[in-house]
């Protein structure tokens, strides 16, 4: 196998745990390990706790009075709903409504942010910024750090438990969207209660330096509790059975944020870059929405790009997203569907490597998050 | 005991009482991981040598399973496409794909044996 992806600060770890190792975004990174498999290590952060690499996720920090009018205008999410030592899921719209990326914005202070961004728009995202930061002259302080730090999740309902045991005292995820800068062992880590599974968990910033020595700390301590590496297979599974969006799959630049059905992000209280264009889409309404299907029966999957029809073979959509769900045993898939469509329930049939397969529109998550304690 | 032997994409043939079977080989399955389903051709249809027969879907890829003779299809195991997972488990045994009747018996001495087939050098694959 021929691999020129940029070998993560972690690389050796996931090789002596018998990664499977693929190239994305340019990061050599783990797909699954070894006696092990995507949908082991799916069901443990389902039901236990799984450890993930994230260190190819881009961070991009902002700094100057004008952080907050700055990021207003940028992000289509209204900042006031956060404080500082909150964070928000937000998107960075065109000013024609598509989407340059998605990503997690950290308050820190309204003077004193950072965005963690996805690894393949790092460059993208940062020339977007600075550009965005010039055109209005808001003179923010902007800085792209992604290879200084390295990121560390934790997921699944014994998230706490590990870091416990690893000796994080008094950490808990019951404020799902909120951080902590904390001192552990003497190494400064950002510990974050976010995740992309849909699970009770945390993501830990810390400076590349010491991630090596945090994801072994992690590991062992919880070794007991039965935690184990997940790749990027299963990461990618867990986060389609949560409806959580993938960008390059199910958003890009020519997706607004209205048809990729995340009205629920925009602040339509405040001004920002693309708001008049999303609006005029609320008023007229979308052609497509994402929305999700079920395949009905046993069928292989349906995968990016595959056409889905009405049950009388009228054109209904295209699939964005699709794979086998551990979780529930059956193929689902995130999909654009005509709007009249987009309705639980609704039959379909989907392309499946050319031939038709049953289906059924579906409201995504498929999956129910469960990010408070029952 | 059943003789197994392959080609270079990983099928093999199984020899076992006179009757032959068709499958895929443990570094196959370890190579794809977790199988979620197993499209397996009809009954009686036929298939040259390299052609593909069967898919072979896993969490994550889709791969195409090619005939290593030419061969017609005698009887399909429909155990394997009620439950892919077989596939993961016994590869070699209750994990095979068909039953089939070899068309052209002077290609079977063009397959790896077992031995060989161990050695061989499988990256770049």
């Amino acid at each position: 196998m021929d691999l020129d992806g940029k070998k993560m600060v972690l690389h050796d770890q996931h090789i002596a745990l018998g990664a499977r190792v693929i190239e994305f975004a340019g990061f050599a990174m783990p797909v699954w390990y070894e006696g092990q498999g995507i949908i082991a290590e799916h069901m443990a952060v389902r039901k236990g706790a799984g450890i993930f690499d994230l260190s190819h996720m881009g961070e991009i920090f902002f700094r100057g009075k004008t952080a907050y009018d700055y990021l207003q205008h940028v992000l289509c999410n209204d900042l006031r709903k956060i404080g500082n030592g909150g964070c928000q899921y937000t998107l960075l719209p065109r000013p024609e409504g598509g989407v340059v990326d998605d990503l997690l914005i950290y308050q820190i202070n309204p003077s004193s942010y950072f965005a963690v961004v996805n690894a393949s728009n790092i460059q993208k995202d940062y020339r977007w910024f600075v550009e965005q930061n010039e055109k209005g002259g808001f003179g923010v302080e902007i800085e792209n750090r992604s290879d200084e730090y390295a990121l560390i999740a934790v997921q699944g309902p014994k998230s706490e438990q590990v870091l416990t045991a690893a000796g994080f005292s008094n950490v808990h995820c019951d404020f799902p969207f909120t951080f902590r800068r904390f001192k552990f062992k003497n190494v400064r880590v950002i510990l974050s209660a976010t995740g992309y599974t849909g699970e009770r968990g945390f993501e830990l910033i810390v400076k590349a330096d010491s991630a090596v020595w945090l994801w072994q700390e992690l590991l062992e301590a919880g070794r007991p509790l039965d935690l184990i590496p997940v790749g990027l297979g299963a990461r990618d599974t867990l986060r389609l059975e949560a409806g959580l969006c993938l960008y390059g799959n199910d958003l890009d630049d020519t997706t607004t944020v209205m048809e990729a059905n995340l009205e629920w992000t925009i602040g339509w209280d405040k001004e920002f870059l693309g708001r008049e264009a999303l609006e005029r889409q609320k008023q007229r309404g979308v052609k497509r929405l994402l929305f999700g299907l079920t395949v009905e029966g046993k069928s292989g999957s349906p995968r990016h790009g595959a056409r889905v029809l009405t049950p009388t073979g009228e054109d209904a959509g295209v699939v964005t997203s699709g794979s086998f769900s551990p979780y529930l045993g059956r193929n689902i898939a995130f999909c654009y569907l005509q709007p009249e469509l987009a309705q639980e329930g609704q039959k379909l049939q989907v392309e499946v490597r050319g031939k038709l397969a049953p289906a059924a529109a579906t409201r995504p998550p498929f999956v129910k998050h469960r990010l408070y304690k029952p | 005991m059943a003789e197994y032997l392959y080609n270079k994409t990983h099928e093999y043939l199984a020899r076992k009482d006179g009757e032959y079977t068709v499958g895929i080989s443990e570094f196959a399955v370890q190579e794809l991981g977790d199988i979620t389903f197993v499209e397996l051709p009809a009954a009686g249809s036929e298939f040259r040598r390299g052609e593909p027969f069967a898919t072979v879907e896993s969490v994550k890829a889709v791969s195409e399973v090619y005939a290593p003779v030419d061969m017609a299809i005698v009887s399909v195991n429909e155990e394997l496409a009620e439950h892919p997972e077989l596939l993961n488990e016994d590869p070699l045994g209750n994990g095979y794909f068909a039953v089939v009747r070899v068309m052209d018996q002077s290609q079977i001495s063009d397959l790896i044996s077992d031995e060989d087939y161990k050695a061989m050098d499988k990256s770049g694959n």
